[in-house]
């Protein structure tokens, strides 16, 4: 298992968040439903996460990420996530438009269900806070 | 805090999450 820094990538969640982007929009309205409120703003949704986070939330499920053995190799595991990332920026320009983030919605493992828009919210935000993640680590490892 | 206010502003706040993240991984070593 790798051990370090690079276990930090953002996990195997991310990889199913760009699938919510790219299924027919029917079946993602048969699959979650409608929306019962607007959407989130970035901070509010942040928040709400972070709130999640001190309550004891965790991953779970297929949410848990994945051991890594070593010989993976960083750079794999970095390419995989751009790729994913890329992926997820690009179906969000070409197949969404502004109002249709705010239409429909999807299942998250600590929020419920939350609008297209809230989920391109919370995986920036998530990007950047297993980013402080390492940092940390890296913090913490170093000599006194 | 971020100030989002469109879907353009969402796809370039992803890539540059993106861009952030790689190019901070890829100074680290790979253990």
């Amino acid at each position: 298992m790798v051990t370090g820094a690079t276990n930090k990538t953002p996990h195997n969640c991310c990889k199913k968040y760009p699938t919510c982007f790219v299924l027919p929009k029917f079946i993602l309205r048969w699959y979650a439903g409608k929306p019962n409120r607007p959407s989130r703003s970035y901070d509010e949704l942040v928040n709400k996460y972070k709130l999640k986070l001190e309550q004891g939330g965790k991953a779970s499920g297929p949410y848990i990420p994945k051991q890594i053995l070593p010989e993976y190799g960083k750079e794999k595991l970095l390419n995989q996530f751009s790729i994913i990332m890329n992926k997820l920026a690009t179906s969000v320009k070409k197949n969404w438009s502004d109002e249709q983030l705010d239409q429909y919605i999807a299942p998250h493992p600590l929020l419920g269900k939350i609008t297209l828009r809230e989920l391109c919210y919370f995986t920036i935000h998530h990007t950047y806070h297993h980013l402080s993640s390492i940092e940390a680590m890296i913090k913490d490892s170093a000599p006194a | 805090m971020k100030d989002i206010r469109n879907i353009h502003e969402i796809a370039e706040q992803l890539k540059e999450a993106e861009t952030t993240f790689k190019n901070f991984g890829s100074l680290l070593p790979n253990q």
